[in-house]
């Protein structure tokens, strides 16, 4: 029987929930918001999806877990190139929710989180997200549940995967009206798909912990806040305006009835958890980053590459983006939008391309100086609000791996890695951005009803979750129980406890090798007894 | 390395692709062997195979990144690869740890 629901809103926030909940678009979660708890959720330091969720997958900080970006490249001064590729599960240095819970015999499910692309099996059932729909079936598991999924007429196999060039198009393009409509209803397919499987988890699996997470909150706002954040709202909108803001609102409507029927599903006895990886709000302007670089003299582009006409943030392809930057003449660069800081390049021998090692600390100091000094020629005020060194925003093992300086910008937005003849310019139009403020909405049994509880953290989410499963908290995590969240009598019942350590991935893998390693074994002593003759 | 463990290595290979792509709809009509590419034949985007290549850096438990140097040749990014360009490059990196 499902005793916790984890359910992730990507991006979602107060400011638009409470106008969704309040216009009558979302009506469940008006009652469950209203019969439980709510508070903000607060992001990793830099708020994007594959840091933020991998905090609320293992309970650790991206410092520890090692997960800053979509991408991890590998820096070799050098040479003229930089070899890339998409994070995967094997990058996460800390064990998972799924695994701790697993180990402790209950049954979890793991639906479209992202980075759990060739995630360790555990008991219940994974399937991960950013995975194209054609490597689902293989990336899934357990074995053959995919086909059993395709015989059930409800689920929509095809919208759930990764489409390259839907995804693109929130952060890559304006969409006119038709195809506006049609990337909605290709959200809404999506929602429906996801919420299928997460249905079949705890209506056929039985599944203790059941966690999906409803990525299209963020899309949708990437391509269209203007029509969901209501102090955006013009006082005459056109036609066109009234069209758009309606398909928003069916859509949240969507993923309003995707959590209705996965609630009334798992029945009175389970604790939900509803949260979101990093929350929203408005950007007005691009500051272009790695133009700024070249003008201070660390970047060099190619040869005939062309400016930004389209106010973008990023390429559409990254291999493009990294042909573009001449890395033999580079010391600094933005690597990614998502990023949102500079990463500086260390010479590791002689004739290498970099900062020298002993600079590093002097460099990265008069970089912070000079970013922070940085104004808009407009109005005369800095841009960057605030820069934090990979010391003060991710301390850790991994520490390394992260960006040298991460960046707050005045209006909230992303840095754009792209070439332009302006290092700052205003957008046309406002654009939707993550904000750092999320949300947690808590119901269901032993949750007390109607309160308000001060601002919590993603690294909060992992520690509660396993107690909510009636497991104590490994000692390592670095979050808390949010313990505010229950009644009294429900925490004397079931106080927080701690327990052992979690195991590294590394160790798991070598446990789980020997265990493959045993039936052999065992085979191997049983023929040997059988052909010495003390066997039949 | 001996032939008998590069044959391992290509089965292994053969065995990831064929259950990868079973239920994919393809116009190829063979079966996969070393001279199947992944593109022209098996209609790999490139972004599969990048998922690919990590599905089978853990098969094969090499370090993450190494199927970069696959994906790259003389400073540009290879268009397509054929299953026995897989299999040379396991050989090389297995040969290497």
């Amino acid at each position: 029987m499902t005793r916790t629901l984890l359910l992730g809103l990507d991006g979602a926030s107060f400011t638009a929930l409470d106008y969704l909940m309040d216009s009558g678009a979302m009506p469940f979660l008006k009652r469950f918001t209203e019969a439980g708890a709510r508070g903000e959720l607060m992001s990793t330091p830099c708020p994007v999806t594959p840091p933020a969720w991998t905090t609320i997958m293992t309970g650790r900080s991206p410092g520890n877990h090692g997960i800053f970006d979509f991408i991890q490249v590998e820096e070799d001064c050098s040479t003229d190139r930089l070899a890339f590729r998409l994070v995967n599960a094997r990058d996460i240095l800390c064990e998972t929710i799924w695994s701790v819970a697993s180990r402790n015999g209950r049954k979890v499910s793991s639906l479209n989180f992202p980075v759990m692309f060739q995630a360790a099996q555990f008991d219940g059932c994974m399937v991960p997200g950013f995975v194209t729909p054609r490597l689902l079936r293989t990336s899934s598991h357990p074995k053959g549940i995919w086909d059993r999924l395709k015989g059930n007429p409800d689920i929509d196999l095809k919208a759930v995967g990764w489409d390259l060039e839907e995804g693109r198009k929130p952060l890559t393009s304006s969409l006119d009206e038709e195809e506006f409509g049609k990337w909605v209803g290709y959200l809404q397919r999506k929602e429906r798909g996801w919420g299928g499987i997460a249905l079949d988890s705890i209506r056929e699996m039985s599944c203790d912990l059941v966690a999906v997470v409803f990525e299209g909150v963020d899309r949708l706002q990437h391509q269209a806040w203007k029509h969901i954040d209501p102090a955006l709202t013009p006082n005459a909108p056109t036609p066109e305006d009234v069209v758009a803001q309606r398909r928003c609102i069916s859509y949240y409507g969507e993923v309003d009835r995707q959590l209705e029927a996965l609630v009334r599903a798992a029945g009175e006895d389970v604790q939900v958890f509803i949260v979101s990886d990093h929350g929203f709000g408005s950007t007005t302007e691009i500051f272009y980053l790695n133009t700024w670089l070249e003008r201070e003299g660390h970047l060099n582009w190619k040869g005939g590459v062309e400016d930004d006409e389209e106010g973008l943030l990023t390429a559409q392809n990254m291999r493009e983006q990294f042909d573009s930057i001449d890395w033999t003449r580079t010391n600094a660069y933005a690597r990614t939008t998502s990023a949102n800081g500079v990463y500086i390049r260390v010479a590791k021998e002689p004739g290498d391309c970099g900062v020298r090692p002993e600079n590093y600390m002097s460099f990265r100091a008069e970089l912070a100086r000079r970013l922070a000094a940085f104004t808009d020629p407009v109005d005369g005020r800095p841009v960057v609000a605030k820069i934090e060194t990979r010391e003060d925003a991710f301390p850790g093992v991994a520490m390394e791996e992260a960006p040298d300086l991460t960046l707050t910008l005045r209006d909230g937005g992303f840095v754009s890695i792209l070439k332009h003849e302006q290092v700052l310019r205003r957008r046309p139009e406002v654009k939707g951005t993550h904000r750092p403020n999320g949300v947690l909405i808590a119901g269901g049994s032993g949750i007390q009803r109607g309160i308000t509880i001060p601002t919590t953290s993603v690294i909060d989410v992992a520690p509660t979750v396993l107690h909510s499963l009636g497991l104590g908290v490994p000692e390592d995590l670095e979050g808390r129980v949010v313990t505010e969240v229950y009644e009294s009598l429900t925490l004397e019942r079931d106080p927080v406890a701690s327990a052992e350590p979690t195991i590294m991935p590394k160790e798991l893998e070598a446990l789980e090798e020997v265990d493959e390693l045993q039936p052999d074994e065992e085979s191997m002593i049983l023929d040997k007894l059988r052909s010495l003759g003390y066997m039949e | 390395m001996t032939d008998l463990e590069r044959n391992q290595v290509e089965r292994g290979v053969i065995e990831i692709l064929t259950e990868m792509t079973s239920d994919w709809e393809l116009g190829f009509s063979g079966g996969i062997g070393p001279a199947t590419s992944l593109v022209a034949d098996l209609s790999f985007e490139s972004i599969e195979i990048v998922q690919l290549m990590v599905g089978i850096e853990q098969h094969f438990k090499l370090g993450n990144l190494a199927s970069e140097k696959l994906l790259m040749k003389d400073g540009q990014y290879v268009p397509d690869m054929t299953i026995a360009d897989i299999v040379d490059f396991l050989v090389s990196e297995m040969e290497l740890s």
